[in-house]
C-alpha cells in the first residue's frame, strides 16, 4: 500500500493501527492549525481548538461514515469548534461590555491578542507576509474561512460548500471578495511602505 | 461573452473551474483591462500563497499522539476484527453454502438411486408376481410395508430374500431369444407374464452386473426398465430412445435392442440412425 487513502488509513486506526493514525495526523496536522490559527486570532485558543479537533477525531473515528471525504469530515468539525468559540468570544464580549462586574476576566482588547506571525516568522525578513496576515485578519470571517480552507488546505470548491454550508457559486464569490480586498490591502501596504 | 462576464469567469480560470476557458482566453487578447484584472489575481493568489505556515505546538501534538495510542490499544485488535468484517463474513457465508452443496449432492444422488433402486426392485417383484405363483409373498411384503420399520420380519427383508432367488432363477433358466412379434395375439396378462420372463430370461440376471457395459449404458438401461415397467416410455426423447437401443445392444439383448431401435426409427429426428443401428443388429 504506496499512498493510501485518508478514509483508509482512519479505518484502520479505528480497528488498532495505530500507525495509520500517525500518517493521517502527519497530512493535516500543519495545515489545520494554521487554518484554526487564522480563523481565530489568538494562538493560545487556537493551540486548544487544534488539541480539541484530534481528541474528537480520536474518539469518534467510527462515526466516521464514509459518506464523506475524510478532510470533510476533519475540517467541518474544525470549524464547529471556531465558530463555537467566537460565540462564546462575542458573550464575553458582551457582558464586557455592560461594565465591569467582580470577577469578570479581561476585556476585549486583552482578550483580541494579536494573532500575527511569530517572531521568527517576521525576523525572517519577508515583509510581504506581514501584511498579508493584517490583510486576512481583516477580512469579514466568510470570506476569510474560504479564503483559508482553499489556499492552506487546498480544498476544491464542492468540498468547501460542503463545510460551509453554502452553494459552490456563492463560496467562488466569496473567494474572489477575499483576493479582491486582499490586493487593495497589499496595495495600501505597498504604497504605504514606498512614503 | 461580454467582459462583465469575463470579469466573472478570470478567477474561476485560474483556479481551473472556468466553464467557458476558450471564451475568456480569448476577451482576456484583446480587451486590456480584462487581461490586467487577470494578472491581478493570478498576483493576488501567488502572494496568497507566501503565507506563513506556523508549526504546530509540540505539546499537543504529543498530547493528540498519546490519546491515539492509547484508543488503539483499546480497540479489538486487527487479527480478530479481520474475522468479523463484512467481507470476510461474507466469504465465509459463500464457502459453507459451496460445501453444504457439495456435501448434498451426493447424498441426494444416493437417495435418488436408492428410491430408483427400490422402484426396479418393486417392479420386479411385481413381474414375478404375475409370472409365477408368488403373490402371497409379495402381497404379504406390500402388506408388511405398511408397517412401520422397525418392526422385526418386516418387508424389506422378505422382499430382499424373494429378490435374489427370482434373480437367481432367471440366471439358471435357459434364455430364449423372444420378439415382440411372438407376443401378438396372446392374451394381455399372459403376454405381460411373457414379456417379463423374457426380460428376465434374454438378459443378464442384472444389466449391472454385466460386464463391458458403460456407466451410462447402465444408467439408461436403469431408466428404461423403469419407464418400461411404469409404461411411461411413450415421452422419451427421441435420442433417450436411440441410446437406450444401443445401450441394450451393447448388452447384447438384441430384442430389447430391437424394440428400442423401432420406437427411435418411428420419431423423424431419429429415424435414420435408428434403421442404421437396426441393420447392424445380428439375427435372432
Amino acid at each position: 500500500m504506496s499512498n493510501p487513502s485518508d478514509e483508509r488509513l482512519l479505518c484502520a486506526y479505528c480497528q488498532g493501527d495505530e500507525a495509520a493514525f500517525q500518517s493521517l495526523f502527519e497530512r493535516y496536522r500543519r495545515p489545520l492549525f494554521n487554518v484554526v490559527l487564522r480563523s481565530v486570532r489568538d494562538r493560545g485558543r487556537a493551540e486548544e481548538i487544534y488539541q480539541d479537533v484530534w481528541m474528537k477525531v480520536i474518539e469518534r473515528c467510527t462515526d466516521f461514515r464514509g459518506d464523506a471525504k475524510f478532510s470533510t469530515w476533519l475540517y467541518t468539525i474544525a470549524r464547529h469548534l471556531c465558530i463555537d468559540h467566537q460565540r462564546k468570544m462575542k458573550h464575553r464580549a458582551h457582558l464586557s461590555l455592560e461594565g465591569s462586574q467582580p470577577g469578570a476576566g479581561p476585556g476585549i482588547a486583552d482578550r483580541m491578542a494579536n494573532p500575527g506571525p511569530s517572531t521568527e516568522a517576521l525576523a525572517a525578513g519577508r515583509l510581504i507576509r506581514d501584511p498579508m496576515a493584517r490583510a486576512l485578519n481583516a477580512l469579514p470571517d466568510e470570506q476569510r474561512e474560504v479564503f483559508l480552507l482553499r489556499q492552506i488546505q487546498g480544498l476544491g470548491f464542492a468540498e468547501i460548500s460542503e463545510i460551509v454550508g453554502v452553494p459552490t457559486n456563492t463560496v467562488k464569490s466569496r473567494m474572489r471578495y477575499a483576493l479582491e480586498r486582499l490586493q487593495d490591502a497589499l496595495r495600501e501596504w505597498e504604497e504605504h511602505d514606498e512614503l | 461573452m461580454s467582459c462583465d462576464e469575463c470579469m466573472e469567469q478570470i478567477f474561476e480560470l485560474i483556479e481551473r473551474e472556468a466553464v467557458e476557458p476558450e471564451s475568456v482566453r480569448a476577451i482576456l487578447e484583446r480587451c486590456p483591462e480584462c487581461r490586467a484584472r487577470f494578472e491581478q489575481t493570478k498576483a493576488a493568489l501567488e502572494r496568497a500563497g507566501e503565507l506563513v505556515m506556523e508549526e504546530p505546538p509540540a505539546s499537543a501534538d504529543a498530547a493528540i499522539l498519546r490519546a491515539a495510542r492509547e484508543r488503539s490499544r483499546r480497540a479489538p485488535p486487527r487479527r480478530r476484527r479481520w474475522l468479523s468484517s463484512t467481507r470476510w463474513a461474507a466469504a465465509a457465508a459463500a464457502l459453507l453454502a459451496v460445501g453444504v452443496g457439495v456435501w448434498a449432492i451426493p447424498r441426494a444422488e444416493q437417495v435418488e438411486r436408492a428410491g430408483e433402486t427400490k422402484d426396479a426392485e418393486s417392479e420386479a417383484v411385481a413381474a414375478i408376481e404375475r409370472s409365477t405363483d408368488s403373490a402371497p409373498v409379495a402381497e404379504a411384503t406390500r402388506t408388511e410395508e405398511s408397517r412401520p420399520t422397525g418392526h422385526p420380519g418386516t418387508p424389506r427383508a422378505q422382499k430382499k430374500e424373494a429378490l435374489p432367488q427370482s434373480k437367481r432363477a432367471s440366471r439358471d433358466a435357459p434364455k430364449p431369444m423372444k420378439t415382440l412379434s411372438d407376443e401378438d395375439g396372446e392374451p394381455a396378462a399372459a403376454a405381460d407374464s411373457r414379456r417379463a420372463e423374457a426380460q428376465l430370461a434374454a438378459a443378464p440376471a442384472s444389466f449391472e452386473d454385466a460386464s463391458g457395459v458403460s456407466a451410462e449404458c447402465k444408467r439408461r438401461l436403469a431408466e428404461a426398465e423403469r419407464r418400461d415397467a411404469k409404461d411411461d416410455a411413450s415421452d422419451m426423447e427421441p435420442e433417450a430412445l436411440l441410446a437406450t437401443g444401443r445401450c441394450y445392444h451393447e448388452l447384447g439383448d438384441v430384442a430389447q435392442a430391437r424394440r428400442w431401435l423401432l420406437r427411435a426409427a418411428s420419431h423423424p429426428q431419429t429415424k435414420d440412425r435408428a434403421e442404421r443401428a437396426l441393420a447392424r443388429l445380428p439375427p435372432e
